[in-house]
C-alpha cells in the first residue's frame, strides 16, 4: 500500500514535470505572427531614405543632412543604406552605387520574415535566378517583366498569364498551397546544380500568405545557405504595387522602368478612390470571399484591398461575424451561412482566372464561376438572395485594376464600369508581359449578376 | 561416453540457441541500418546508397561539405528531415515492442499490448478534444496542444488503473477488463465529438487516430528518447522477474515476488512510455502486439533475450512499415502497419496452433 502510494506520487511527479517541461520548451517555440509592416516606403530597399519610389540624389542629400545632424536618423530608417546600424559616409557610397546601378553590389531589401516582422535581407544586384512560390508572388514577378529571371517555381497554374516565365525555369513540383518535402528537395537540388554552374539562386520570393510552407527547418536551410527570402503580403493590392516596384528595381534595366510605371498607375487609382470616398458620410460595407464559398477574416489581404478601395469591412460592424470568421478564409458551414449578415452592402468574391479567352470561353467561365459546384452544391444556393450584391473579381489582375473594380462594385455611381475597364486598358497598353496581346474582351475581370444572366440566357 | 555425448549435445544446442539469438538481433540491427539508408536516399534523390552512408558517417564524425553543394544539401536534408523521422520511428518501435513484451508477460496473455489498459483511447480522447473542441490543457496551441492533451489523456486511464490496483485485488483478467471498460467509455466520448463536428475537423481527428510519423522534427525527440531509454533499461533489468511472472501469479508469489507491487511499477513504466509515444505519433497499432510474438517464435520465450531483440525487431518493423507508407504516396504509417500487421498476426496464430513453436 505504501509502495503503491509512492509509485503513484512518482508517476504524478513525472507527468507534471513532463507537462511543465514541455510547456516551457514548447512555449518558447510559439511565434507571434501579428506584428506587421512599419516601414512606410514604396520602394522597399535600404538607401531609399525618403521612402519614395526610387533611389536618387534626394536620398543622398537626406543622408548628408543626417550626417550633419540636421535630420534625425530615427526619422529616416532607410538612410542606413548598408544596414550597419549607423548613417555615415559608407551609406553615401552605397547610395551612389545604387544610383549608378553598380553590378555585383549588395542591396539591402526590406522584407517580412516568417513571423511577419520587417527584416533586412541582402541580395546581389542585379537580382537573377529567383525561385517563386505562390501565384500572388509569381504575378508581381512577371508584371515587372522579370519572368525571364525565374530559375524555378513551385507551382504554375495559369498558362497565359504566366507565359513569360523563363522557358528554362525548373518546375519544382510543389502544389498550389503546399511545398512538400519532395518539392523542397527539388529546390535544394536546383540550387546545388546552379552553384555548380556558378550562378546560384539569387532569392526565394514568397507570398506571405504562403509563409507557413517555409517551415522552421526550411528557414534554417535558407539561413545556412545564405539564400535570401523576400516575402511581402503581395495579395494585398497596395503591397502588390510595392512588390512589383521593388522586384523591378532589384532586377534592374527595363524591369525597373516597368515596375515604376506599373506602380504609378496603381497609386493614381488609389489616390482617386481616396479622394472620392473620403468625402462620403457613409461608406459601404463589404464581405470578401475566395475559393467560391470561403469567407475572409478581416485581416486577410482581400479585405485590406477592399478597404483601400473605400469600403468598410463588415467584420468591424458585426462582432458576431468577426468572431466567427477569424481566419484568412473559412469555408461556409452551410448554404445558410450568410443568412444572418444580409445587411452587408456587397460580397466581393476573389477568383484567379486565366485570360486569352474567346467569347464562348468567356461565357462558359462566367457561368462556371457563378454556378460553381461546391461538392455538388451550386454557389448560387450559397448566395441565394445576394445576387445583386455579389461580385467576382479576377485575382490575377494588377493591384490597381482590382482596386478599381472593387471600388466600382461598392460605389457604382462614383466609379463606373468604363473607368475600371479603362484602368485595365492602361495596364494592357503598358506592355507588361502577362497582358501582352490581350484585350478587354479576352480577359474576364469582373462578373456581376447581369453578366451571369446574359451568359446563361436568363431574362 | 554416452553421458559425455549428451553433455556435448546440450552444449552444442545451447550454443546453437545463442547463435540464433545473436543472428536475429544482428539481422534486425542490420535491417534498421539498411532502411535508414533507403529512407535517406528516398528523401534526397540524386545520391546513391553508398553516398548516403558516407554522408551520414561524415556528419557523425564532424566532416562537412562545401556550402550549397549537392552533398551539403543532402547532408542537411538527411539530418534535418529524414533522420528525425527515422529516429522517431525507431524510438516508437522500441517503446511499443518493449511495452508489448512487458504487457504480454505481465498479463500472461498473448493478446495483451501497450493499449490494453485503455491508454490509446485516453490519448485519443485528449487529442480529439483538442482538435474538435479546441479544449487544450495549459493553453498550448496547434500541434503542441494536441501532443500535451494526448499525453494527459493517456495518463488518465493509466493512473486510474494504478490507483484501483491498490484498492482491489487486481488479476490480469481484471486489468484487461478494466482497460476494455475504460476504452468503451472514452470511445463513446470520442464518437460524440466526432459526429458533431464538421468534415474537415473530422478528417483531422481521424487522421490523428490512425497514427503517423509525418512532420517529426528534432524537437520531438528528446522527451521520447529519455523515456524510451529509461523505460527500456528498467524493463530489461526486470526481465528475470517477468520470466517468473509468465509462470503465473501463484508461482511468482511462491518465488518471493511482490506481485502487486511489481505489476504496479511495470504498469506505471509502460503507461509513461506508451503515453509519450502515442502523444507524438498517434495510435500505431500492431507493433507492440506482433513484435514480441515473432521474436518468441524465433528465439524462444526467455525475456532476457526477447526484450532486447523485440526492441530491435519492433524498430525494424515500424521502419519497414514507414518506408512502405512513404512509397505509397505518404499514407499514414498506421494504415500500413495494420495492413501488414494483421496477416502477420493471423499467420502467427495459425503457426502457433499447429504447435510448430512453443511460444508460451
Amino acid at each position: 500500500m505504501k509502495a503503491t502510494a509512492i509509485i503513484a506520487i512518482a508517476v504524478v511527479v513525472v507527468v507534471v514535470g513532463a507537462g511543465v517541461g514541455a510547456a516551457i520548451y514548447m512555449n518558447n517555440n510559439n511565434k507571434d505572427s501579428t506584428d506587421y509592416s512599419n516601414v512606410n516606403s514604396k520602394l522597399m530597399v535600404r538607401g531609399n531614405a525618403n521612402g519614395d519610389f526610387t533611389v536618387d540624389g534626394d536620398d543622398l542629400s537626406i543622408v548628408d543632412k543626417v550626417i550633419a545632424g540636421d535630420l534625425k536618423k530615427e526619422d529616416y530608417p532607410l538612410a542606413d543604406a548598408n544596414n550597419d546600424g549607423d548613417v555615415n559616409d559608407a551609406d553615401k557610397e552605397q547610395i551612389q552605387n545604387m544610383i549608378d546601378h553598380k553590378e555585383g553590389m549588395t542591396i539591402y531589401v526590406i522584407s517580412l520574415n516568417s513571423e511577419g516582422n520587417e527584416t533586412t535581407v541582402s541580395v546581389k544586384y542585379p537580382l537573377r535566378n529567383v525561385v517563386v512560390y505562390a501565384t500572388n508572388m509569381e504575378m508581381p514577378c512577371v508584371y515587372c517583366n522579370g519572368g525571364k529571371y525565374i530559375a524555378g517555381y513551385f507551382t504554375k497554374s495559369y498558362a497565359t498569364a504566366e507565359k513569360s516565365f523563363n522557358a528554362e525555369a525548373v518546375d519544382l513540383e510543389g502544389q498550389q498551397r503546399t511545398i512538400n518535402d519532395a518539392a523542397w528537395t527539388n529546390f535544394t537540388n536546383l540550387d546545388a546544380s546552379l552553384v555548380a554552374k556558378g550562378t546560384p539562386i539569387g532569392a526565394l520570393l514568397v507570398d506571405y500568405s504562403g509563409i507557413a510552407q517555409i517551415t522552421e527547418s526550411r528557414m534554417s536551410d535558407l539561413n545556412e545557405s545564405g539564400i535570401p527570402m523576400i516575402s511581402y503580403t503581395s495579395a494585398d493590392a497596395t503591397d502588390e504595387l510595392t512588390t512589383v516596384l521593388t522586384l523591378g528595381y532589384l532586377f534592374g534595366g527595363d524591369c525597373e522602368k516597368m515596375g515604376l510605371d506599373y506602380a504609378k498607375i496603381g497609386w493614381d487609382v488609389k489616390d482617386k478612390i481616396k479622394e472620392k470616398t473620403d468625402a462620403l458620410e457613409k461608406k459601404k460595407s463589404y464581405i470578401c470571399g475566395t475559393m467560391f464559398i470561403y469567407i475572409c477574416g478581416k485581416t486577410s489581404s482581400f479585405n485590406t484591398s477592399a478597404t483601400t478601395a473605400g469600403g468598410v469591412a463588415y467584420a468591424t460592424l458585426n462582432a458576431g461575424f468577426d468572431s466567427k470568421y477569424t481566419k484568412n478564409s473559412t469555408k461556409m458551414a452551410s448554404t445558410e451561412a450568410l443568412s444572418n449578415y444580409t445587411d452587408a452592402d456587397v460580397f466581393i468574391n476573389n477568383r484567379s482566372m486565366d485570360w486569352g479567352l474567346d467569347a464562348d470561353a468567356k461565357k462558359d467561365l462566367i457561368i462556371e464561376t457563378w454556378d460553381h459546384s461546391n461538392s455538388g452544391t451550386s454557389s448560387r444556393v450559397y448566395f441565394n438572395g445576394w445576387e445583386d450584391k455579389l461580385f467576382y473579381i479576377n485575382n490575377l489582375l494588377p493591384g490597381g485594376v482590382k482596386l478599381a473594380y472593387m471600388a466600382h462594385a461598392m460605389y457604382g455611381d462614383l466609379f463606373d464600369r468604363e473607368w475600371a475597364d479603362g484602368i485595365l486598358k492602361q495596364y494592357i497598353d503598358l506592355g507588361t508581359l502577362p497582358l501582352e496581346g490581350q484585350t478587354l474582351d479576352s480577359i474576364l475581370a469582373f462578373i456581376q449578376f447581369s453578366d451571369y444572366k446574359a451568359a446563361a440566357g436568363i431574362a | 561416453m554416452e553421458q559425455t555425448d549428451d553433455k556435448a549435445g546440450i552444449i552444442r544446442e545451447y550454443h546453437h540457441q545463442i547463435f540464433r539469438k545473436v543472428i536475429v538481433f544482428i539481422a534486425s540491427v542490420l535491417g534498421i541500418i539498411f532502411f535508414v539508408g533507403l529512407f535517406s536516399i528516398d528523401s534526397y534523390p540524386g545520391i546513391d546508397l553508398r553516398e548516403t552512408y558516407e554522408i551520414i558517417w561524415n556528419h557523425i564524425i564532424g566532416n562537412s561539405y562545401e556550402p550549397r553543394s549537392l552533398y551539403w544539401w543532402a547532408d542537411r536534408h538527411i539530418w534535418g528531415t529524414a533522420m528525425p523521422h527515422i529516429i522517431v520511428a525507431i524510438l516508437a518501435g522500441v517503446s511499443l515492442a518493449v511495452c508489448g513484451t512487458l504487457m504480454q508477460s505481465l498479463m500472461g496473455n498473448p493478446l495483451a499490448d501497450p493499449y490494453s489498459t485503455g491508454i490509446s483511447s485516453g490519448a485519443c480522447f485528449g487529442a480529439v478534444s483538442a482538435i474538435v473542441m479546441g479544449a487544450v490543457v495549459f493553453g498550448f496551441s496547434n500541434q503542441y496542444g494536441i501532443v500535451v492533451n494526448a499525453f494527459i489523456g493517456a495518463m488518465i486511464p493509466a493512473l486510474l488503473i494504478i490507483y484501483l490496483s491498490s484498492r482491489i485485488r487486481m488479476t490480469p483478467a481484471t486489468l484487461i477488463l478494466l482497460g476494455t471498460a475504460i476504452s468503451y467509455f472514452f470511445n463513446s466520448l470520442i464518437t460524440y465529438m466526432m459526429v458533431t463536428t464538421d468534415a474537415d475537423t473530422l478528417k483531422s481527428a481521424y487522421m490523428w487516430q490512425i497514427g503517423s510519423l509525418d512532420g517529426m522534427s528534432w524537437e520531438s525527440i528528446p522527451i521520447m528518447l529519455v523515456v524510451t531509454i529509461l523505460g527500456s533499461v528498467f524493463v530489461v533489468f526486470a526481465a528475470n522477474k517477468l520470466n517468473v511472472m509468465s509462470l503465473g501469479e501463484n508461482s511468482a508469489k511462491s518465488l518471493g515476488i511482490d506481485v502487486q507491487q511489481f505489476r504496479t511499477i511495470c504498469l506505471a513504466v509502460m503507461a509513461i512510455m506508451t503515453s509519450v509515444i502515442v502523444a507524438f505519433t498517434g495510435i500505431i497499432g500492431f507493433v507492440g502486439l506482433v513484435s514480441p510474438h515473432i521474436v518468441r517464435l524465433l528465439v524462444g520465450s526467455d525475456n532476457k533475450f526477447v526484450l532486447p531483440i523485440s526492441m530491435a525487431f519492433g524498430a525494424l518493423l515500424l521502419l519497414v512499415a514507414d518506408y512502405l507508407a512513404f512509397q505509397l504516396s505518404n499514407i499514414p504509417v498506421g494504415v500500413v502497419m495494420s495492413v501488414i500487421g494483421s496477416p502477420i498476426f493471423l499467420i502467427l496464430i495459425i503457426y502457433h496452433t499447429k504447435s510448430k513453436g512453443a511460444v508460451y
